[in-house]
């Protein structure tokens, strides 16, 4: 029940986090849940057109690589956003999760390059279709990620809140959320 | 002179970056297509399987994701929001006055509310044009002035997609939402402020989008992009989906700021149980939206997919059906999107005008929760002539349950009235008449309910007849209703009485006489998506065409008359309708903080009577506040 | 009192209503029905529309009851009374009810008797249906094409050259729907979604690309294209720019006059091969 005119630095009252804070995480986690639809009509395509099956091209090893890069990627998320609530800067952190973001980012980028698998099959359509709305995805949340990175060198995350942080950190838990269905859907189911 | 204007501006640039070259949307433009000649050269020259053409269907969808980034930048979102988002200085000024603030990017929620409106008015002219260039077609049986049926067709897709994407979709939710949502419920700023002023823009751009989707080349599906016939389309369904792509992407943002603005920025004593109904109608939509509208974006990336790579997903040898499910599982929540605000705005204008206690004002709530939970069961009504025999029964089941909450915005409407003491002034009329044409809407929705009359029916004029009858007979007379019932609040001015209510009879009686013999042509045999018919259905598509200039001419005529009186109308008091909602209870128009102070609710909204309190209050200390600051800033609005 | 004035003026004209409903039935709401789908749907159109009637002129009489009664002359400042009524249990729970009633009744009639009754018509182990005339449609960008696999027709012409369907009154006839094109050149199942519909029989059926569906009629009128334009094999769904003209004359006709019709066809197609 805000009305007065919010920003977000105002400071916690009683130990519950601001009202201001909550309503942007709210946001945040409403836009989430809502990007988990995309994802529930692409694991129907998956299993309506191709059922359980996974190509023998399929190059697994590297698909692992890349899941758990964004799991690893995901958790230090996870951290993060615990710091921004705490007040802790954690912009090395948010750099290592650029780099493993980067790091899956490539490893895809080679899967299609080389392109095991052809485009012309229906597991390859999944694939594509699949791995590029992951990206898709990615692209957003590494822009987020950058995007604190180069605002923390200019302003001080304190005079947000560390709101920037936790908005960025909850995104790319999202994001990696979704990586690893969908290599799980992949490869696993 | 013009060099003399030039030469001050450019220096004042360089100086502080406050004064900028251009205007905005000027700006706008020219990013976007630099955007897009850069973007689509790129693409040409890495594509290794590129065609003749400069710009392929790769290209201009690349480019067009370019063009849409460099209009949004241009129009100060790189300022605004850009820069300082990566760390650097907000240069951006905001303009408190002056008609410059529209066509340009804002923070203020009455500011985008105007400009959802004004982009939902202009997509409203420019697919009604198109209506009338088809009405005009289909005066005669066979080709006249389109000369090939994929003119025509195109034509069809785009007054389609303009009219839901764009302004169905936006009038209601993106313009009132915006406007009024935060000052019903006594706030004074929405909860992303930055986030709306950015998604406005996305409108003019998906409209623009739609409407030159002919220079890739005609498409002929309609606005519902079905499957595999959108895949041997020309490049021009590209921009169909791109286009729906950038509507829509508007339409999600303003669910997610109205949804946790109405969650978080209640007024002191703004309890749900006084939430006004328009609110309510606002966060169910909202909730709809969140759900269905990313469902439609991936399956239109998925057609767009099966264009341009191309997939096989939707062809014949994959599952064509599984197109259709898909879109109408978004399908019919989109009609109760639309619907849906225009419910709940029965319900806030009857008290109102009939100066008597809202009816059973639960039962409105739970007709609109219910509305929005059983609208995700309906979809495949909308596939009685293709889903297996054993999936009729179902369907047509929630089907028919779903006329018994939406009969519940009735019963409290005429409940309310009954007994009022009604003032038949223009909003009030249109309200009536709004709910007298979605009735003929629901009803010859019964028969299209019922699974085997749906047979014959299906795909003809009677369905277009239908649903131009719930559309138009919610959403515009309605929304017509809501822009002359907070006139006198966004304004400061009065509309003319006589013209308002004459402009509105004539609406009424061609709107019927125009879409009534729709049901009498499907009846007789009318298919839809057609420029040629049989020569027996000639003479009563004439008539139609007649009453549709009529039809068109007093929605001019509407729009005209609200613009004189937004400019030159009388001057209306704060209070002109005796209302209890917040948003009266300060200046027209309203300050950029809406209140003076922070309200607080202190009674029921709806509750009419001679010894009722009012029903909202300014707190003295904040008063006394407030003296002290008169800018009434109270410190910075996020 | 308004509700007694109300309730006989909504008496009065339901039931001037209801002979307007008597006409339009008489007349047929369908225009023109000529088969045996087509009088079930008629069927269940007339009863919607007797009930219909009355609810439509009950919201819409208290609409303009209400805009009449209780309106307010302009300037008129009227006194408010202490408290208004918001609640009535007897309107609500009856409204509640009556709309949960009349729907669960057109569920059980006409919704589900028709479908069971359609079902019944639809099956194939039927008699009729055992002895039904088969044609084979195909739906091709932008033609239909009949052909008669009992008889030995591939594709059935008129003297135009049209693709023309003719059939015999009384019997049932077996349509195996398929949309593909046999005349393309290089991918015959490159097609698209297009409609069987016949606007005198009450039904249309969506003819899928890579589905091959069947549907069950019986022609219950001698009736002609000639004779109503309503008679014909009309693409329902948009299938491209040749969709408009992307329909057939239909002809019903007596069984001796259709014997007469295959031999023709028959020398037609021994002649042109």
């Amino acid at each position: 029940m805000t009305n007065q005119p919010v920003s977000m630095s105002t400071t916690n009252r009683k130990g519950r986090p601001d009202p201001a804070r909550r309503m942007g995480r709210f946001g945040m986690i409403m836009f989430i849940c809502s990007q988990l639809v995309p994802v529930v009509v692409l694991v129907d395509v998956r299993y309506l057109f191709v059922g359980s099956y996974v190509s023998a091209q399929a190059n697994q090893p590297v698909a692992l690589f890349v899941a758990l890069l964004m799991a690893v990627s995901g958790a230090m998320a996870w951290t993060v956003r615990n710091s921004a609530t705490q007040g802790r800067d954690q912009v090395a952190r948010v750099k290592w999760m650029v780099l493993l973001g980067a790091g899956a980012l490539l490893g895809v980028l080679y899967q299609w390059s080389v392109r095991f698998m052809s485009p012309g099959t229906r597991y390859g359509e999944v694939f594509y279709t699949m791995t590029g709305f992951a990206v898709f995805y990615l692209i957003v949340g590494l822009v987020g990620l950058l995007s604190y990175i180069s605002r923390v060198r200019l302003v001080k995350s304190s005079s947000d809140n560390y709101w920037h942080m936790e908005a960025v950190a909850l995104l790319w838990a999202g994001v990696s959320v979704i990586w690893i269905v969908t290599y799980a859907v992949l490869y696993l189911l | 002179m013009a060099q003399t204007n030039v030469a001050p501006t450019s220096t004042r640039a360089a100086q502080g970056g406050k004064r900028r070259v251009m205007p905005p949307v000027l700006r706008a433009f020219l990013w976007s297509g630099i955007a897009f000649v850069v973007v689509n050269t790129f693409v040409d020259v890495v594509d290794p399987f590129r065609g003749h053409p400069f710009v392929t269907g790769p290209s201009a969808t690349f480019g067009w994701v370019a063009a849409v980034i460099g209009w949004l930048l241009g129009v100060g979102v790189w300022e605004s929001v850009a820069l300082p988002l990566f760390g650097y200085p907000d240069t951006w000024r905001e303009k408190s006055a002056g008609w410059r603030r529209y066509f340009e990017y804002s923070t203020d929620h009455k500011v985008i509310g105007l400009q959802y409106l004004g982009s939902a008015m202009g997509g409203f002219l420019i697919a009604g044009a198109v209506a009338m260039l088809m009405r005009v077609q289909l005066m005669s049986n066979h080709l006249t002035i389109f000369r090939y049926p994929t003119n025509y067709l195109t034509a069809v897709g785009i007054h389609g997609t303009i009219m839901m994407f764009s302004v169905a979709n936006v009038a209601l939710l993106g313009g009132f939402g915006n406007y009024m949502v935060p000052m019903m419920i006594g706030s004074r700023g929405t909860a992303f402020p930055k986030l709306s002023g950015i998604s406005v823009w996305l409108v003019p751009a998906g409209i623009l989008t739609v409407l030159f989707s002919p220079l890739l080349g005609a498409w002929t599906t309609g606005w519902r992009g079905y499957e595999p016939l959108a895949s041997q389309d020309a490049n021009g369904i590209l921009f169909y989906y791109l286009g729906v792509a950038a509507l829509t992407m508007s339409t999600f943002i303003v669910a997610l700021n109205m949804v946790t603005t109405i969650m978080f920025r209640r007024a002191r004593g703004m309890t749900w149980n006084r939430l006004p109904l328009f609110a309510w109608g606002q966060l169910t939509v909202g909730l709809l939206v969140l759900i269905w509208i990313p469902e439609i974006q991936t399956t239109f990336v998925l057609a767009l997919l099966e264009k341009l790579i191309p997939f096989n997903f939707f062809a014949a040898t994959g599952s064509v059906m599984s197109y259709l499910e898909l879109f109408w599982l978004f399908g019919h929540p989109e009609v109760y999107m639309i619907a849906v605000p225009a419910f709940a705005l029965w319900n806030e204008i009857i008290p109102v005008m009939s100066q008597k206690s809202l009816f059973a004002r639960d039962w409105a709530v739970i007709g609109l929760v219910f509305v929005m939970m059983l609208s995700g069961l309906v979809w495949a009504h909308h596939m009685f002539t293709n889903i297996r025999n054993s999936e009729l029964l179902p369907f047509s089941f929630f089907t028919e349950m779903i006329s018994i909450p939406t009969g519940f915005a009735y019963m409290a409407g005429i409940g309310t009235m009954w007994k009022g003491k009604i003032r038949l002034n223009t909003p009030m009329l249109l309200i009536l008449m709004s709910m007298f044409n979605f009735l003929i809407g629901g009803l010859t929705g019964v028969l299209l309910a019922d699974p085997m009359v749906n047979l014959q029916l299906h795909d003809t004029f009677y369905v277009v007849g239908h649903f131009h009858y719930t559309v138009i007979g919610s959403l515009v007379f309605t929304g017509l209703a809501g822009v002359y019932y907070w006139l006198p609040k966004m304004s400061g001015r009065m509309y003319n009485e006589f013209w308002g209510k004459f402009l509105s009879i004539v609406l009424f009686l061609t709107f019927n006489i125009t879409f009534s013999q729709f049901f009498l042509l499907g009846l007789h045999g009318m298919n839809r998506w057609v420029p040629a018919y049989p020569q027996y259905l000639q003479p009563m598509n004439f008539e139609v065409s007649i009453f549709a200039f009529f039809l068109g001419a007093s929605f001019l005529g509407h729009f005209i008359h609200i613009f004189w009186a937004w400019a030159k109308g009388p001057k209306a008091s704060e209070n002109p309708w005796n209302a209890r909602t917040p948003e009266w209870f300060t200046t027209s128009p309203p300050p950029r903080n809406n209140f003076p102070v922070e309200p607080e609710i202190v009674s029921s909204l709806y509750i009419y009577g001679s010894s009722q309190p009012v029903s909202v209050q300014f707190p003295a200390e904040q008063e006394l506040a407030a003296a002290k600051d008169p800018d009434g800033e109270g410190g910075p609005v996020q | 009192m308004d509700v007694v004035g109300f309730g006989i003026l909504w008496v009065v004209l339901s039931i001037l209503g209801e002979l307007g409903v008597r006409v339009i039935i008489h007349n047929d709401p369908l225009y023109y029905t000529a088969s045996n789908i087509g009088l079930m749907v008629e069927n269940a159109m007339d009863f919607l529309l007797v009930v219909l009637v009355p609810i439509f002129i009950f919201v819409g009489l208290t609409l303009i009851w209400s805009m009449i009664r209780f309106r307010v002359k302009r300037g008129e400042n009227p006194i408010l009374p202490e408290k208004f009524v918001r609640n009535n249990k007897w309107f609500v729970g009856s409204w509640v009810i009556g709309s949960i009633a009349i729907n669960l009744l057109f569920f059980l009639h006409p919704t589900a008797s028709a479908t069971e009754q359609f079902f019944a018509m639809e099956n194939p182990q039927s008699p009729q249906n055992q002895q039904a005339v088969i044609v084979d449609v195909t739906a091709r960008q932008w033609e239909w094409i009949f052909s008669y696999p009992q008889y030995g027709l591939k594709e059935t012409l008129n003297a135009n050259g049209q693709d023309q369907l003719e059939l015999p009154v009384g019997r049932s006839v077996k349509f195996v729907l398929r949309s593909y094109d046999p005349y393309h050149t290089y991918d015959q199942y490159v097609d698209v979604i297009h409609s069987f519909w016949v606007p005198s029989w009450g039904i249309k059926e969506d003819v899928i690309p890579g589905e091959i569906r069947s549907i069950y009629i019986t022609p219950t009128k001698l009736t002609s294209f000639a004779q109503n334009p309503m008679s014909r094999v009309q693409c329902a769904e948009v299938c491209g720019p040749g969709h408009p003209w992307m329909e057939a004359p239909l002809n019903v006709v007596s069984t001796g006059q259709f014997q007469k019709w295959i031999q023709y066809q028959k020398n037609l197609q021994n002649g042109l091969s």
